[in-house]
């Protein structure tokens, strides 16, 4: 077979892309007027900086551990609230037990909606209409992880093959009897994971939205830094730094056990 | 009067295929009827009007004389029983409660919500599985079972719920020939012992003949025979399966037997 | 008369991880309810507040703002992409290194992973913060800041992919004369452009999102508008930042699924 008969290769567009990528992204770069420079030519003061954080102050380490435990009990109600609110969305966002298609889409809005707003933003309003504490952090995190908690649900329920549900109906069994018997136990591993994830996602930001007054320890780390005292701050990153990777360990540890 | 009444029956879907044509068919309570048709001929939609797992668009069915209609589809659906050819147990649970869940009509959804059932529903689901001979695998996981086994399950499942029709959806389809006699035979058992109605979906010409009182057969959505067994000649069954008399001979039966 | 209901058990009670999965669940929140300021009341009372605040909403957006709005929002986005671009560049070379069949050194191996770990253990608000009060304000330390943990995150990805590489695959390539650098890069690719997709997908709508609140401590982006205008009860402006973010996070969702779908079937081509 000689060369001619081969078929023509067929175009290969990558390099097309890439080009366009990053003629992008040098656009973005002259936008944002971003001063690289300074970063390389400050990299010794970088170096100077970071050195600032090398004696941890841990005076305080108690009033810190217990803003860490306020910031762990915040995410562990966040993630709470938001699994029992997505548990009670998801069955009407999944396409084979919804009651009928208008309640679907708005199931599927309100999810939506409650993912794409900032948790930062509901913390906000939820402070400013509650006064400052951890209280306000709670509310905002779970209805913000409770969209994407609903979310996760209502995939998992439609991956569910719709054989089982069929097999129900065929019973004449209820809206209720349908996710209480096909869909939750055909989902409990994808879900358990999920509801993990989102807990450690919470452990996160729940540690930032004391910035905002939404208690925990955010507020603390953003004090100190204000007032340079880099010891005590480099004191909170590192608590803040264990407690994280601890929880990122015990859900791998849940996880491997489920398994 | 007959038990089972349809009456100019058709069946459109949405995208304008026709699954059934006119069909008109009385049964009477207590017969044992076999299925047959060449594949896409509306065996299943036929079933599956029954109760109303995939509705009628044009005509009546009545069951018992209760007529269906969108109001009592889960009223009727409770004294229905299905067996389908994926089993569509639900994996993760275990037999008994794969059993249980043909009680569920019965029950609102508080109950359910907490996976309890009362002791006379035990009872039941104990006297279906001694019925298919499952009692040492009660507390199984269902998808711990083989084949035939979890068929049994789905038989026991649409025995609990005291039935007085049950519609088998190619039980065996999914079988090997052991396990397939077996279902066979236990269905054939249920019908003569308890009196109820059973409507078996089946590809193979010779289970029809050996187990049916009755043999309706279907082809591209109309009804092209209706008799008893011995009134299936090979002619007929020729016309049913769309070959020409001559090609039928002993072994096209089994050449047929596997479309 | 009463009927006896059981649980579907031999022993008719509920097994154990069930009970255990909803009692100590409860058990945490009621201990830890004062620890977060539960109060039923203190939620009861807020209700009316947030209704009025959501009346409030509903007035004539401020126009002049828009200008502004637009600028900050497009910041936001090219914040987004010149950090997951730069993560993405970055996280290559560490991600090799970070894999125990292709790091040059055990030494290196575990120090480039734990590294990895560490850089991906704090949030980035966290690091903004860092890097806001070493360089100042703008939009520079967001980008690093999620530059940074974005890079933990693709490090990890990209040496687990080359980690689970078939060394079948690899000896066949070595064979040809590869070097093994190359073999790993080429048994690797195949398997690894769908999930490298799907994963660059997700990370884009998480740093979006990260942007836009970064601004909370001038880090750049919206974020610093939406805190202000919180604080200074701007009503208008409030109702146009959160639309415009949801429009935002919503057409990157929208976006990601026609993306995710072309890119299965099949349009990319890399070589």
């Amino acid at each position: 077979m000689s060369i001619k008969t081969l078929p023509s290769r067929p175009h290969n567009l990558f390099p097309l892309w890439l080009s366009l990528a990053l003629a992008l992204l040098w656009l973005i770069i002259w936008d944002l007027d971003v001063a690289f420079q300074d970063l390389v030519y400050g990299i010794a003061d970088m170096g100077e900086y970071l050195s600032r954080y090398g004696a941890p102050n841990f005076s305080n380490m108690s009033s810190y551990l217990h803003l860490m435990l306020q910031t762990l009990v915040t995410a562990f109600w966040g993630t709470t609230l938001a699994f029992i609110m997505a548990a009670t969305i998801a069955p009407y966002a999944a396409r084979q037990l919804t009651p009928n298609p208008v309640i679907y889409r708005i199931a599927r809005e309100l999810l939506n909606f409650m993912r794409a707003m900032p948790d930062l933003l509901l913390a906000l309003i939820f402070v400013s209409s509650m006064g400052l504490g951890p209280l306000p952090g709670v509310l905002a995190l779970s209805v913000h992880t409770a969209g994407f908690l609903g979310k996760f649900f209502a995939e998992n329920m439609e991956r569910v093959p719709a054989g089982k549900y069929e097999a129900l109906s065929a019973v004449g069994a209820g809206f209720t009897q349908k996710i209480v018997f096909a869909a939750w136990p055909s989902m409990l591993r994808e879900s358990v994971g999920n509801v993990l994830y989102i807990f450690d996602r919470n452990v996160r930001m729940a540690a930032v939205l004391g910035l905002v007054g939404a208690g925990g320890i955010g507020l603390e780390l953003h004090d100190a830094l204000r007032l340079f005292k880099y010891n005590q701050a480099s004191a909170l990153i590192i608590i803040i730094l264990i407690t994280i990777v601890a929880i990122d360990n015990l859900s791998s540890w849940i996880r491997k056990v489920l398994n | 009067m007959a038990y089972i009444s349809l009456t100019a029956v058709h069946k459109t879907y949405p995208n304008g295929y026709c699954a059934l044509k006119n069909i008109n068919l009385d049964i009477q309570a207590g017969q044992f009827i076999a299925v047959l048709g060449p594949s896409g001929a509306g065996k299943s939609t036929l079933l599956r009007v029954m109760n109303a797992l995939d509705p009628a668009t044009q005509g009546e069915i009545t069951i018992d004389g209760v007529t269906l209609n969108k109001k009592n589809y889960r009223k009727i659906r409770a004294h229905v029983g299905m067996v389908f050819q994926q089993f569509n147990l639900v994996d993760r649970l275990n037999v008994m409660t794969n059993v249980l869940v043909g009680r569920l009509a019965e029950h609102s959804w508080l109950s359910s919500l907490f996976y309890l059932f009362p002791k006379t529903d035990y009872q039941i689901a104990e006297a279906a599985l001694r019925e298919v001979d499952l009692l040492d695998k009660a507390w199984s996981r269902a998808d711990k079972l083989s084949g035939g086994q979890q068929q049994r399950v789905g038989i026991a499942r649409a025995l609990a719920q005291q039935p007085k029709l049950i519609l088998a959806d190619e039980p065996i389809a999914s079988l090997d020939p052991k396990a397939s006699e077996e279902v066979l035979k236990l269905l054939r058992k249920i019908c003569s012992e308890k009196g109820i109605t059973v409507i078996v979906n089946l590809h193979q010409v010779e289970y029809a003949r050996q187990y049916a009182d009755r043999i309706i057969a279907l082809n591209a959505g109309s009804l092209v025979f209706d008799g008893s067994p011995e009134q299936l000649t090979k002619a007929k069954q020729a016309e049913i399966y769309g070959t020409t008399y001559e090609e039928t001979s002993h072994d096209a039966e089994l050449v047929l037997a596997y479309t | 008369m009463t009927l006896s209901w059981y649980w579907p058990t031999p022993n008719g009670k509920p097994p154990l991880i069930a009970v255990l999965s909803v009692i100590v669940p409860l058990a945490v929140l009621l201990l830890t309810a004062s620890t977060v300021d539960m109060s039923y009341n203190k939620i009861f009372y807020a209700i009316p507040r947030m209704l009025d605040f959501t009346k409030n909403l509903w007035v004539m957006p401020d126009w002049h703002y828009v200008p502004q709005l637009a600028k900050k929002m497009l910041e936001t986005v090219e914040m987004t992409l010149l950090a997951t671009a730069l993560a993405i560049l970055l996280s290559m070379p560490l991600g090799v290194l970070a894999a125990k069949n292709a790091s040059p050194h055990p030494i290196i191996f575990r120090i480039t992973r734990d590294l990895l770990s560490f850089i991906r253990a704090l949030p980035e608000l966290v690091w903004a913060l860092v890097f806001v009060s070493a360089l100042g304000l703008g939009p520079l330390p967001g980008i690093m800041a999620l530059s940074l943990v974005t890079v933990g995150f693709m490090g990890k990805f990209i040496a687990e992919s080359i980690e689970v590489v078939d060394a079948k695959a690899i000896e066949g390539l070595e064979s040809t004369g590869c070097t093994k650098f190359q073999s790993i890069l080429y048994a690797m690719l195949p398997q690894a452009v769908p999930d490298f997709i799907g994963s660059l997908l997700y990370i884009l709508d998480h740093n979006l999102r990260a942007a836009s609140i970064l601004g909370l401590v001038g880090a750049g982006g919206i974020g610093y508008d939406m805190v202000m205008s919180m604080r200074l009860f701007n009503y208008e402006r409030i109702g146009m930042i959160a639309l415009s973010i949801y429009a935002l996070v919503t057409l990157l969702d929208r976006l990601s699924d026609v993306f995710r779908q072309k890119a299965l079937g099949g349009i990319l081509n890399v070589h």
